[in-house]
């Protein structure tokens, strides 16, 4: 056997040494998982991990992010939602993250709340519309943002609309978990000097286009909630396009469409006043970053809230209504890339 | 009959003359093209003038092996058809005179070794004469001595440094409060140090292992640490080098410096002031050290040849000195000589920014310019006394010119890229194109037009010294990104008090913070960070702003260590530190650090006459 000279020996102790130590760091390095409730491709998840992209540039301390998409779908069954849930699980089991975001009231009821109180992961909600003790949260085993409903906004922007006119107002929103905490938060909102006149939950199109045409004379405004993946109608499996419901809902609701859905305007619609995803994502990266900087067994940060919103107006819809908003809400449009002349 | 070797022809290789001396490597090739042919008696091995396709080892039996007019050549060797190692066809004719069982190996593996081993391919002739002639002696070759295993105590040292210091700055930087990420990347930054104090892997190799280490762990992404690998600089680098490899391969340099010789008085001063004046008249369009002098390196190569001066003789090592100090004693004396000088120059208030972006700069730093030239020529004078070289024979050189005839179209495409390179440069102003476009057009016309092929831009290129550059470049980047600039010029702003807005002592001062922040880091990115950490200061006690940029600029071109020049790195990466006496060179440097601040104190009356002061 050949002798091994001291230089070849040293250079062997030095690169096993600093591959071991690279390893070792990485490693140890703190992980964060990110568990996203809608595919990879849906907007608003696509929109969230755009906020969180942006907190991760600002940070400097070396942290492992992963993503993993539950993917729900109304219209999946429950033994592929079940397995969707295992391998979230699975996900989570094999990352062994410290921290672990969980996107939207979804993955937080169907996943996270699972691991409430259990040291690791720790949780961070975000966007959630339920109050977090609903999955078990405490102030000692969970942080996160909870989503409001930007609905004072939304009050004052169909007085500018309707010229500081009061409006009989009427609520659409999908039955699914979302959609219901969506349309709690609505429905339980003080809208004087507006009225609200009618609600429903529901997941076909078909279902849509009936309570739009019922609510067509005792409505003035409509707010349209999140609306991503409706059925056409009960019997079948295919969503409808985004765009297409959005068309129909411009075209035939003679309620006055407000959207508050991040989507709205850009799918087609007139107005929308809309949570910012953005917001959330870099907010809750930011929590994440904060709790993990803090170190083990620190407690979590106290939970908050996003105060922005969107403003999003397409001029050409709104024009053939007669309705003209404020330059304010016109700037304010542009500013956020969602103006459409 | 043919059949494959078994592994006992291991030894008939080993004991042969021709094969003995190869690497246990290459044996280990040749004994995979190996294979058995078995002939009868009167069986023809090969013809004279057929095709030479196989070198054969004869294994058992005889032959005869017959020159073409049919003399019979006595086998000393027991090896026949080295022709196919060294030409085309068979000279003579071997036919089996009993039962023959030989070992062949066919003309592409012989091929491929000498190209491994060049000496091969002459000991492979030499073979050849012998079996021709009947006579053997071709020596049995000795397989190379493995490399010096011998590790001195200062290696030894260095690497038990590079396996402790890292962790314990590491610890050290944490306890004291620095964050994660600052403790983490002065452990690498200590690391790659030490490597480079300590020589112990090649200069380039640190800072890849830096960048490599940083993405690692993830402490800055991709778009920062390889930054470099995506910028203008990138351009710049790979064109000027491929015009560098160009201009000499081409003959291009050989050519102008025939032309040099024969128009300039014969004195080593003029010969040493021609390569001085061309890095001096570069600065001004080449805002990179390493590409000026990658342009001056192939004129000074061909200038030692051209002149007879003996490899590490005086005279060798005061042209080195004048390439050296051509491509780099300009740097800090014009604003787009340094590339850190164009960035320094945004750290400035406007009015002074207007003031010194052009020619103003130069009249500012007039007395250093001279004063460094003045210095130069007298250490080389002083270190490299004339050797009293013989006339230089013009006669000779004149033949030689003669030779060389007309220019070749290879030489016109380098001349007419170096001449685009220089008046695209020099007129950015014009045509706003920045010089690493007009870098890599320069490049696409190289590469295009055939004048350095696919074999030259991979060979004559010093991609180590790109890769070298590109690196510091991501270190500076990393550390832009961590912040650890900012924390850095923090901590060292508060022990600048005692200055008290005394010039003489923010000189010391600026002086002593420059070389501490060269020990670590490059000139370019070493001159940055001086900057912030002086200009501070400098305004806070009154100094003029360019005089802090000034100082920082001349003093980061002081080295003591070769890892602190990438220039001379540059030298020493291109093979030309056998031709000159390193330790004569080393002197000169150090007298010219020691220049620098004279020159700089020298200049204080000056500035103070130009109200700088």
């Amino acid at each position: 056997m050949k002798k091994i000279s001291l230089r070849s020996l040293l250079i062997g102790v030095f690169l096993i040494l600093f591959i071991i130590l690279l390893g070792v760091f990485n490693i140890r390095k703190p992980r964060i998982l990110v568990l996203h409730s809608f595919p990879k491709d849906s907007p608003w998840s696509t929109l969230i991990n755009q906020g969180m992209r942006k907190a991760l540039k600002a940070n400097r301390n070396p942290v492992s992010v992963n993503f993993h998409h539950l993917g729900v779908d109304s219209r999946q069954s429950t033994e592929s939602l079940r397995h969707q849930i295992q391998e979230a699980k699975e996900a989570i089991e094999r990352e062994k993250p410290d921290v672990l975001i969980a996107v939207d009231d979804e993955s937080n009821h169907l996943v996270a709340k699972d691991y409430a109180g259990r040291g690791k992961p720790r949780i961070v909600f975000v966007a959630i519309l339920q109050p977090p003790q609903s999955y078990g949260y405490t102030t000692t085993n969970a942080t996160g943002l909870v989503e409001q409903l930007p609905l004072d906004a939304v009050r004052e922007a169909i007085l500018v609309a309707r010229g500081g006119q009061p409006a009989r107002i009427a609520i659409l929103a999908k039955d699914d978990i979302t959609g219901r905490a969506e349309l709690e938060q609505a429905k339980s909102y003080a809208w004087a000097p507006h009225r609200l006149v009618g609600h429903r939950g529901e997941n076909t199109f078909e279902g849509w286009q009936g309570f739009i045409s019922r609510m067509a004379d005792s409505a003035d405004v409509l707010l349209v909630l999140s609306y991503d993946e409706l059925k056409r109608s009960a019997g079948t499996s295919g969503m409808v396009p985004r765009g297409e419901i959005v068309d129909w809902i411009e075209r035939n609701s003679r309620p006055l469409p407000l959207g508050i859905c991040d989507t709205y305007v850009q799918d087609g619609g007139g107005l929308s006043i809309t949570p910012a995803p953005v917001d959330f994502g870099e907010q809750a990266m930011r929590l994440a970053l904060q709790w993990i900087a803090a170190g083990a067994g620190s407690p979590p940060p106290p939970v908050g809230t996003s105060h922005h919103f969107r403003v999003g107006l397409r001029r050409r819809p709104l024009a053939a209504r007669g309705v003209t908003m404020s330059p304010i809400y016109v700037e304010t449009a542009r500013l956020g890339d969602a103006y459409f002349p | 009959m043919t059949r494959e070797a078994s592994l006992p022809s291991l030894l008939r290789l080993r004991t042969d003359a021709l094969f003995s001396g190869l690497p246990d490597g290459v044996l280990a090739r040749l004994l995979g093209a190996l294979d058995e042919v078995q002939l009868g008696p009167g069986e023809v091995l090969y013809r004279h003038g057929e095709p030479a396709r196989f070198l054969y080892l004869l294994e058992e039996g005889t032959l005869d092996l017959l020159t073409p007019a049919g003399r019979p050549i006595e086998l000393k060797e027991r090896r026949c058809g080295e022709e196919a190692a060294v030409t085309s066809s068979y000279a003579c004719s071997a036919i089996a005179r009993t039962d023959l069982r030989v070992l062949r190996l066919p003309k592409s593996a012989l091929t491929e070794v000498a190209k491994a081993n060049p000496a091969f391919a002459a000991s492979a002739t030499q073979a050849l004469l012998s079996s021709i002639g009947g006579e053997s002696f071709l020596l049995p070759g000795k397989a190379k001595p493995a490399k010096s295993t011998q590790v001195s105590a200062t290696e030894i040292l260095g690497w038990g440094l590079l396996l402790t210091a890292p962790l314990l700055i590491f610890a050290l930087c944490g306890a004291r409060g620095f964050t994660t990420q600052a403790a983490l990347f002065s452990a690498i930054l200590s690391a790659i140090v030490l490597m480079w104090v300590f020589s112990l892997v090649d200069e380039f190799i640190p800072p890849l292992i830096a960048v490599v280490a940083t993405l690692f762990i993830g402490l800055a992404p991709a778009s920062v640490a390889l930054a470099g690998f995506a910028s203008p600089g990138m351009m710049t680098l790979v064109g000027v080098f491929a015009l560098s490899a160009a201009i000499g391969s081409s003959g291009l340099s050989y050519r102008f410096m025939l032309w040099l010789l024969h128009r300039l008085p014969d004195r080593p001063a003029w010969q040493q002031s021609a390569l001085l004046t061309g890095g001096y008249l570069l600065s001004p369009i080449t805002p990179s050290g390493n590409s000026r002098l990658s342009l001056l390196l192939p004129l000074y190569r061909d200038m030692m040849e051209g002149l007879r001066l003996p490899k590490g003789g005086a005279g060798a090592t005061a042209l080195m000195a004048a390439t050296f100090s051509g491509a780099m004693l300009f740097s800090p004396m014009l604003s787009t000589s340094k590339s850190s000088n164009i960035t320094a120059v945004n750290f400035l208030p406007l009015q002074i920014q207007e003031q010194f972006l052009g020619l103003y700069w130069l009249v500012a730093a007039l007395v250093a310019a001279v004063g460094m030239t003045l210095c130069h020529l007298a250490a080389v004078r002083w270190l490299f006394p004339s050797e009293n070289p013989a006339p230089l024979p013009k006669a000779r050189i004149r033949a030689q010119l003669e030779l060389l005839g007309p220019m070749t179209s290879v030489e016109r495409i380098a001349l007419a890229g170096f001449a685009f390179f220089l008046v695209a440069s020099a007129s950015v102003s014009l045509h706003h194109v920045p010089p690493s476009w007009i870098a890599g057009i320069v490049l696409i016309v190289i590469l295009v037009s055939g004048a350095l092929g696919k074999k030259e831009f991979r060979e004559q290129l010093d991609w180590p010294m790109v890769f070298f550059l590109l690196g510091m470049d991501g270190i500076t980047r990393i550390m832009e990104h961590l912040e650890l600039n900012a924390v850095l010029a923090k901590v060292m702003t508060a022990w600048f008090g005692f200055v008290g807005g005394n010039l003489w002592l923010f000189v010391l001062a600026a002086l002593v913070t420059t070389l501490l922040v060269r020990l670590a880091l490059p000139i370019t990115s070493g001159m940055l960070v001086s900057t912030i950490i002086l200009l501070p200061v400098a305004a806070a006690q009154g100094i003029n702003p360019w005089i802090c940029v000034f100082l920082t600029a001349i003093f980061s071109d002081i080295w003591f260590l070769p890892y602190q020049s990438s220039q001379y790195t540059q030298v020493v990466s291109q093979g030309f530190e056998s031709h000159y006496d390193v330790p004569g060179f080393m002197k000169y440097n150090h007298l010219m650090n020691f220049a620098r601040v004279v020159v700089v104190f020298i200049s204080i009356p000056y500035w103070k006459w130009l109200g700088l002061v």
